[in-house]
């Protein structure tokens, strides 16, 4: 019997009140994260990447939200649990990290002793003890010197560091998932190198599973076991790591790796944008900008998800019965290897 | 070939004083922009790139006036002042820094900048229309019936249409403010644009887009562009050359191609390597690049890049593996700031050791330090071996002054010694790394073949 994933996300749908009517951020949205290992979340901005994690652990405002669906971490439903439970989870079982460290901290507090009021909100545990932890912690991501560093404030720490006191934090409670919302977007590549590894050997260390969010792709082929491919509210494509970069089958992840340099036929973006959250296309949501759009594209709900390996699935029409799936393969993506000139030439 | 470059720019500096106490009295400065020399000539793009903090913005402030240099030259050749000599007394009239109050508008009209942040740069209460034609009205086009026409027509050619002249910032993506910030830097017809990570704060999808609009209006205006960025890509996509910066000097230029196939400045090249490749079957293979870049106002010793750097050269006599040799100097640089912590190191030790609860042996102290640093257990030269195990014991005794001595005077690098000059590579390609001089390449060379 294989054991049940450490999260299960089925049918998430997110909704906001807004004065243009009820926008629809995330919509059907079903993923799975297992012990260990780390999934990545990838999609243009506004595409409901955050919403969807951050519904996970209802760190979206209700109201103006509305969270339905299921989330199960070991089994249990974040989405139904009394708050007092959640609350117990989000401290002992999920950590969040964000893109902004400087947002998430306070700054009239020394670093040691938020991580200190961390620990303390959910163990009994003696000051010198929290204390002697806490520099244990520091240490761990790779703070210089912790003791001495313990006393200093936020503002007395580079970018990097913040986020690395930002990991400390979230690893106070031995987490089983990590959720990491474009935790290196705003650092130098140097220093995201560094984030990433750290992650890397926590994950190794303590086992946790990784949910991270971002739009990078060097970063996604760098951590990625399996991947998530969010397009306005719904997930085009899922699937391992080789499955989406060697073999991406959805027209919206094909155009995404189309805008990695030495990647097939290379284009400067993709033309259009998302699609008003308050007024959302009927059919798939990526047809007005998919140039392989068809009559059927265009009615009834997001064509249903097609498994085309194990752990491969797509939702486009054209992998539907009676449909060439030819059609929209994009084989100078396929080709292995790297900077391989195949196929430049224009349709 | 002689053609005039449209800017120069020569040893570039710009400090900021660090001031203290009640008298506010100078105390150092921070040397943000420390000496840097570049030209751009007509059309061409070229790229400043390097880590935050290493001081492209203040260059790109300081270049366009927008802060005062502390020192050196801005040579402008635009705006109708090509082909000045200079003056008997070696100052240049086309010299941005001394430019006066009038010269400064007209040098204001002819540069523009282009910033990060698009919401941050428009009035929300103007719509995009007049905060456009503002620049023109300011610049002396009092006719609004032109101004309008004109500004719709940049609106269209910057991709938005002539209608949303009278929408307001705020129905805009970012994507759209920064094309109404392209627009607004072009309306005056400048002849150089700075942009300072104009893509940095959009999202990839829409990065790519700005970029190739970028290059599109470039070509029709025929634009010079100083574009900065802390993105590799971003650079390799539209700079015909660039420049690396590291804490306020440039350590290498030359044409991109050049720059990026064959790297000459470890910084450059570390750099490079830490982009992460977007395929899945090369993973971690990149130089790992330890610690942030130190503070300007007090930069390293010889090259700055030394506390940092995985080439640095091993002083004569040693040789010893490299990433040992990193791993040395990275500890003697740490216990000489007080910064090793030996309890926190001893309490690892003892987790590690997980025995008897009576404390740990110096010895494991000293090997948890070895471990820290990637130390092997013994090093391949007996006598730097000795020094070592003789420097980390004062340590674990207390005895931190001693250790910081011994380890100095061990384990010191060329690097920190001379500040290096810049080698040629061809076509303009230059680099300021001592591996390159005469002397180092063939000691290093005899270093390599035993
Ligand atoms: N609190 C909120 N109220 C209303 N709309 C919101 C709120 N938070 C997010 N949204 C909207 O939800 C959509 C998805 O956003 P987001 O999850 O941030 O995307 P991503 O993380 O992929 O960039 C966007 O249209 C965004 O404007
Ligand atoms: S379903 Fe139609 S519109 Fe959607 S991706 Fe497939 S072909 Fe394109
Ligand atoms: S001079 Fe030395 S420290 Fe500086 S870049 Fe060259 S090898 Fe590295
Ligand atoms: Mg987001």
């Amino acid at each position: 019997m294989s054991g049940r994933p450490l999260l299960e996300v089925e049918n998430l749908r997110t909704t906001f009140r807004t004065d243009a009517g009820e926008l629809v951020a995330v919509d059907g949205v079903g993923f799975t994260v297992e012990k260990g290992e780390t999934v990545c979340i990838v999609g243009e901005s506004g595409s409901g990447k955050t919403v969807a994690t951050e519904s996970v652990t209802r760190l979206v405002d209700t109201p103006p939200g509305t969270i339905k669906g299921t989330a199960r971490l070991n089994g249990r439903d974040l989405l139904s649990m009394s708050d007092d439970e959640l609350r117990s989870v989000r401290g002992n079982n999920i950590a969040h990290i964000f893109q902004n460290p400087q947002e998430a901290m306070n700054h009239c507090f020394s670093v040691g002793w938020q991580i200190v009021e961390a620990l303390q909100a959910h163990q009994d545990v003696p000051d010198d003890e929290a204390r002697a932890r806490a520099v244990e912690l520091l240490d761990r991501v790779g703070i210089a010197n912790a003791s001495a560093r313990f006393d200093d404030y936020p503002h007395e720490f580079s970018g990097g560091q913040k986020q690395r006191v930002m990991i400390a934090m979230a690893l106070v409670g031995n987490p089983d998932l990590l959720i990491a919302d474009e935790p290196t977007t705003a650092l130098d590549v140097t220093v995201q190198a560094q984030i990433l590894r750290l992650l890397d050997d926590l994950q190794e260390e303590y086992g946790m599973g990784i949910l991270l969010v971002t739009h990078d792709l060097g970063v996604v082929a760098e951590v990625a076991d399996r991947i998530v491919v969010m397009y306005a509210g719904k997930v085009m494509e899922r699937g391992g790591v080789f499955d989406i970069f060697e073999r991406p089958a959805h027209p919206y992840t094909q155009a995404l790796m189309r805008c990695l340099p030495n990647k097939g036929e290379e284009t400067d973006g993709i033309p259009g944008r998302l699609p008003d959250p308050t007024d959302l296309p009927d059919g798939c949501r990526f047809a007005p900008r998919c140039e392989h759009a068809v009559g059927e594209c265009e009615i009834g709900d997001q064509p249903e998800m097609v498994e085309l390996t194990r752990d491969h699935e797509v939702s486009c029409v054209y992998y539907q019965q009676g449909y060439d799936s030819a059609v929209v393969r994009d084989e100078s993506l396929e080709a292995e290897g790297s900077a391989g000139d195949a196929g430049v030439s224009d349709d | 070939m002689t053609e005039q470059p449209l800017l120069s720019v020569r040893t570039l500096k710009k400090h900021y004083p660090i001031r203290q106490g009640i008298l506010s009295r100078q105390v150092g400065a921070a040397k943000a922009v420390d000496g840097i020399s570049f030209d751009i000539y007509r059309g061409e793009t070229v790229g400043l790139v390097g880590e935050s903090g290493c001081g492209k913005s203040t260059a790109a402030t300081s270049i366009v006036r927008l802060e005062d240099p502390t020192d050196g030259e801005v040579v402008f050749n635009g705006g109708g002042r090509e082909d000045k000599e200079r003056n008997s007394d070696g100052t240049h009239p086309n010299d941005v820094t001394k430019f006066d109050k009038q010269e400064l508008k007209a040098f204001r009209r002819d540069v523009q900048m282009v910033f990060q942040d698009p919401s941050s740069s428009f009035d929300p209460r103007m719509s995009v229309g007049s905060s456009v034609a503002e620049m023109l009205l300011v610049h002396g086009m009092t006719d609004k019936h032109r101004r309008r026409a004109i500004v719709e027509d940049l609106l269209e050619r910057v991709g938005l249409s002539a209608e949303d002249y009278d929408r307001y910032p705020h129905e805009f993506s970012g994507g759209q403010k920064q094309r109404i910030a392209l627009a607004r830097a072009l309306v005056l017809n400048p002849e150089l644009l700075v942009a300072d990570e104009p893509v940095s704060a959009l999202d990839v999808s829409v990065q790519a887009e700005i970029l190739s609009l970028i290059s599109d209006l470039q070509a029709e205006f025929g634009l010079s562009l100083l574009l900065i960025s802390h993105d590799m890509s971003v650079i390799r996509k539209v700079c015909d050359r660039v420049a690396v910066m590291y804490l306020g000097e440039i350590v290498e230029i030359g044409d991109t191609e050049a720059v990026f196939t064959n790297p000459q400045h470890p910084y450059t090249e570390a750099l490079l390597s830490s982009i992460p490749t977007p395929d899945p079957r090369t993973r971690a293979e990149g130089i790992e690049l330890t610690g942030t870049v130190p503070d300007p106002v007090n930069p390293p010793s010889g090259c700055r890049f030394h506390t940092r750097c995985h080439r640095v050269v091993q002083p004569e006599g040693l040789d010893v593996e490299q990433s040992v040799w990193r791993g040395l100097i990275d500890l003697r640089y740490r216990v000489k700031g007080g910064q090793i912590d030996v309890e926190t190191l001893r309490e690892n030790a003892l987790a590690a050791e997980s025995g008897d609860g009576d404390g740990v042996s110096d010895e494991a102290v000293t090997a948890e330090i070895r471990t820290e640093f990637d130390l092997p257990d013994r090093l391949s030269d007996p006598e730097a071996d000795r020094a070592l195990s003789e420097a980390l014991d004062k340590l674990v005794d207390g005895d931190i002054e001693d250790a910081a001595e011994l380890l100095d005077s061990t384990f010191s690098t060329p690097c920190e010694e001379t500040t290096p000059d810049y080698t040629d590579h061809g076509d303009g390609h230059q680099s300021a790394c001592i591996r390159h001089s005469d002397e180092i390449a063939s000691a290093e060379l005899a270093a390599d073949d035993d």
